[in-house]
């Protein structure tokens, strides 16, 4: 291995390995909403009015899912159970969405994304943003957190509406340039990008890769928890867990689609853009390795087991987005019928 | 399951040979009934051997039982002591048991005339559907002949008492009739209840005929919908443009966001022109299309806002963002002074592109959702159309399914309403049989299976 490509990967590793600084999710304890039930809120501070559990210097953008927060969500059964856990974040960390995932799946608790009717009814008043945007709001890795309640529900009561907003994850976004240590890691993957543009691309590719299965492995669950509570030995668990490992294997052989000519307008565009094509560069490369790698899955569904489909559909929902700063607003038809919400039809 | 039995050969023989040297010092046990002799008198049968019975030891000192053999209803040939009351023996009457296992001592033995008595029990433990003979077997199972082989091949061992044979089975049948009368008793109160709950749960359903069940009709399913409006495919294109306009006319570049395309020009006479060129090589068709429909769209956001109260995606508060190093980029361009030297093209060009980019994204992701949205409004939609046609032939089926099960139980009633009749019928022509009275021997009454 040349020492210049050593460099390289050291330096590619550490600058993926680098990420925002982010103040965690706060937990309230709701002893009874407007239904009598006790609640636990999970939600960014900032989120509410006059919430003497969050200090003041906390802003509601720079707080969200954070590592360690499924340690710090463990920590709140104790005070339940809780009939719904509510969830007003939006969002931070996609590992922590996932882990959070899980977590409410293997308790089968209820999750809902309450709108501002149902927090007044519970003593709660969400901030309004000069915008006019209400802040009950789900979005980013809320909303894969989201899938892992047994039971469902987004308050969507037409003039009062929670956001439920998916898009597609990053390890680019850099939305604080300000953060630490944050200005030198852009640098070093500008660097890398003008050096070993298809080194870069492959690095995404596989993390892309990775990223979608365990994405995958959230919704199919997800679906298929409303059949039956599945051990951790479900032959059916076991053999699409068999199936992923193995289309990780073999994709590990395929170079990633960079064509020459994608790459030598990249290369034009940040000579002539500086850093500042970076960001929308990285972005679509993590798209399209989104797409690739979701292609690859639909080449082995039948291995994948019961709605692997619709698994794959909410997936590519989420990268409908070309970008983390784009978001989809599902509409409440499109909820329903793909399998967001468990909402009964009478 | 017995078969048949026959004299084991090895005793068989000895006993012959044995009684022909004492036949004659005996009257009662003779040569004839293999120095034996079997009564019965009532409900007693008596047993008696000479000294000179080849197994007079053994009968001395551990007796013999006496046990009935018959087939029943399934042609089955059983065993069965016939020791009741005895202590040391059954209690009572048991069928299929090992002989042998049938008493652990002797029934009524008087040793001093060799004498055994047996009391023969009111009931068997089953139907004959034959003759019941009677057998005598010594504790080690071996049986016990009571007259001598003949010329025919007759039986040797068997013995049959008809009226006690007719009289046990007919209390075992009656008794079997009146355990079929108490279950036919209960089966049919279960199912008279079972009938009345189902003619209700029938009727609360309206499910009375087969024309009620054509006749179910089920409301048309109906959920409130988002008030979002869908894209037909040939609009999406168009929709989608005019959604990001409408973000792009109320966006601001000092929020990080993509602001009507008036600046594009302006910042770009500042850029040395062989830059600008290349620039526009890569750029230009976005560029093109984001004024284009600036100025063809442009105009029309108020019109678009004012007829759909919620947009095709998104909300309206939605802007279109730029990335934040190019924010970083354009934010440079901003704090310039007019005294500073000229901006960096790289400042610009990286500003522009990012705007362009921008809206190129938001367009794109447009049409995805439109696309996406149209889809399964149109899913839902006639998932909802269906679902009433699917929940109707379900209830229809129910309703059929409802039917049907009362009939069948009223046909199981009408059944066991039949059985109890008969059962009933049954009892009333059983008829009693006398006991023996009169005391007779038994050794010559032959008894076949």
């Amino acid at each position: 291995m040349s020492s210049r490509l050593l460099v390289s990967l050291v330096c590619l590793i550490a600058a993926m390995c680098v990420a925002e600084e982010a103040f965690a999710l706060n937990y309230k304890v709701i002893p009874k909403d407007a239904d009598g039930k006790r609640v636990l809120l999970a939600y960014n501070c900032g989120y509410l009015v006059d919430d003497p559990d969050c200090p003041a210097q906390r802003e509601a953008f720079r707080n969200g899912f954070a590592a360690g927060e499924l340690g710090r969500l463990r920590q709140q059964w104790s005070k339940g159970p809780f009939a719904e856990v509510w969830l007003l974040s939006g969002g931070g960390l996609l590992d922590a969405g996932i882990e959070l995932a899980n977590e409410l799946r293997d308790r089968s608790q209820t999750v809902r994304v309450p709108n501002a009717a149902r927090l007044r009814g519970a003593g709660l008043t969400p901030r309004r943003t000069a915008g006019g945007l209400v802040m009950t709001i789900c979005a980013s890795s809320c909303t894969v957190a989201f899938m892992g309640g047994q039971f469902r529900f987004i308050d969507l009561e037409p003039g009062d509406e929670a956001m439920y907003a998916v898009h597609a994850a990053s390890a680019v976004a850099w939305h604080d340039l300000d953060a630490p240590g944050l200005r030198d890691a852009i640098a070093i993957r500008a660097a890398l990008a003008r050096s070993d543009m298809p080194g870069l691309v492959a690095a995404i590719s596989a993390e892309n890769r990775a990223t979608a299965g365990r994405l995958f492995t959230v919704f199919q669950e997800t679906l298929w928890l409303v059949v039956k509570n599945r051990g951790p030995n479900d032959p059916e668990r076991r053999a699409r867990d068999r199936a992923l490992t193995q289309l990780e294997w073999e994709s590990r052989s395929r170079p990633p689609v960079y064509p020459i000519e994608q790459r030598t307008r990249d290369m034009a565009l940040l000579d002539l853009e500086g850093d500042a094509a970076l960001q929308d560069i990285l972005m679509r490369v993590e798209r399209a390795s989104m797409q690739q790698a979701l292609a690859g899955l639909r080449g082995v569904l039948p291995s994948l087991g019961r709605r692997a489909d619709g698994a794959l559909d909410m997936v590519a929902a989420m990268y409908d987005t070309s970008s983390i700063l784009e978001t989809n607003q599902i509409p409440k038809e499109t909820l329903l019928k793909m399998g967001y919400l468990t909402e009964f039809i009478k | 399951m017995t078969k048949s039995l026959r004299v084991p050969g090895r005793h068989g023989g000895a006993l012959l040979l044995s009684i022909g040297a004492a036949a004659i010092a005996l009257s009662a046990q003779s040569r004839d009934s293999l120095e034996t002799k079997v009564t019965v008198d009532g409900n007693e049968v008596v047993f008696k051997w000479s000294k000179h019975h080849p197994w007079d030891a053994d009968l001395v000192a551990r007796g013999a039982a006496l046990y009935a053999e018959y087939r029943d209803a399934s042609d089955a040939v059983g065993t069965e002591c016939l020791q009741a009351g005895r202590a040391g023996g059954s209690s009572a009457p048991r069928r299929g048991g090992a002989p042998g296992g049938c008493f652990t001592g002797n029934a009524v033995v008087r040793r001093e005339d060799r004498t055994i008595s047996f009391q023969l029990p009111d009931i068997l433990t089953a139907e004959p559907s034959g003759s019941v003979c009677l057998v005598l077997r010594l504790p080690d199972n071996r049986v016990l002949p009571v007259r001598r082989a003949s010329k025919r091949g007759d039986d040797t061992v068997r013995f049959q008492i008809e009226e006690w044979a007719s009289a046990a089975a007919g209390r075992r049948r009656t008794l079997n009739l009146q355990q079929r009368r108490q279950q036919l008793d209960a089966g049919l109160t279960a199912q008279l209840a079972a009938v009345t709950q189902q003619e209700h749960a029938n009727a609360g359903r309206g499910w009375q005929s087969d024309a009620t069940c054509d006749a179910i009709t089920v409301a048309p399913i109906a959920i409130s919908g988002s008030g979002r409006p869908v894209a037909p495919p040939d609009e999406q294109d168009e929709v989608a443009r005019q959604v990001c306009i409408a973000r792009v006319g109320a966006g601001r570049a000092e929020d990080e966001e993509v602001s009507p395309p008036h600046d594009i020009v302006q910042y770009l006479k500042q850029v040395p022109a062989d830059l600008r060129d290349r620039w526009l090589t890569l750029r230009g068709p976005q560029v093109e299309r984001f004024i284009a429909d600036w100025n063809r769209l442009g105009a029309g956001v108020e019109r678009y806002v004012k007829e759909h109260p919620t947009p095709h995606f998104g909300a309206y508060r939605d802007r279109v963002a730029i990335q934040s190093l190019a924010y970083d980029a354009y934010d440079k361009l901003r704090q310039a002074k007019p005294s500073d030297p000229a901006p960096d093209p790289k400042w610009i060009l990286g500003y522009l592109g990012s705007k362009v980019q921008a809206y190129e994204r938001c367009v794109t992701d447009g049409r995805r959702q439109l696309e996406l949205n149209y889809r399964e409004a149109a899913s839902l939609k006639a998932t909802l159309e269906a679902l009433p046609d699917r929940l109707r032939g379900q209830e229809v089926k129910s309703c059929q399914s409802g039917l049907a099960r009362l009939a069948a139980m009223r046909a199981k009633t009408a059944a066991l309403q039949e059985d109890l009749a008969r059962v009933d019928r049954e009892i009333s022509a059983l008829v009693s049989t006398p006991r023996p009275a009169r005391r007779r021997n038994l050794n010559e009454v032959l008894c076949a299976l």
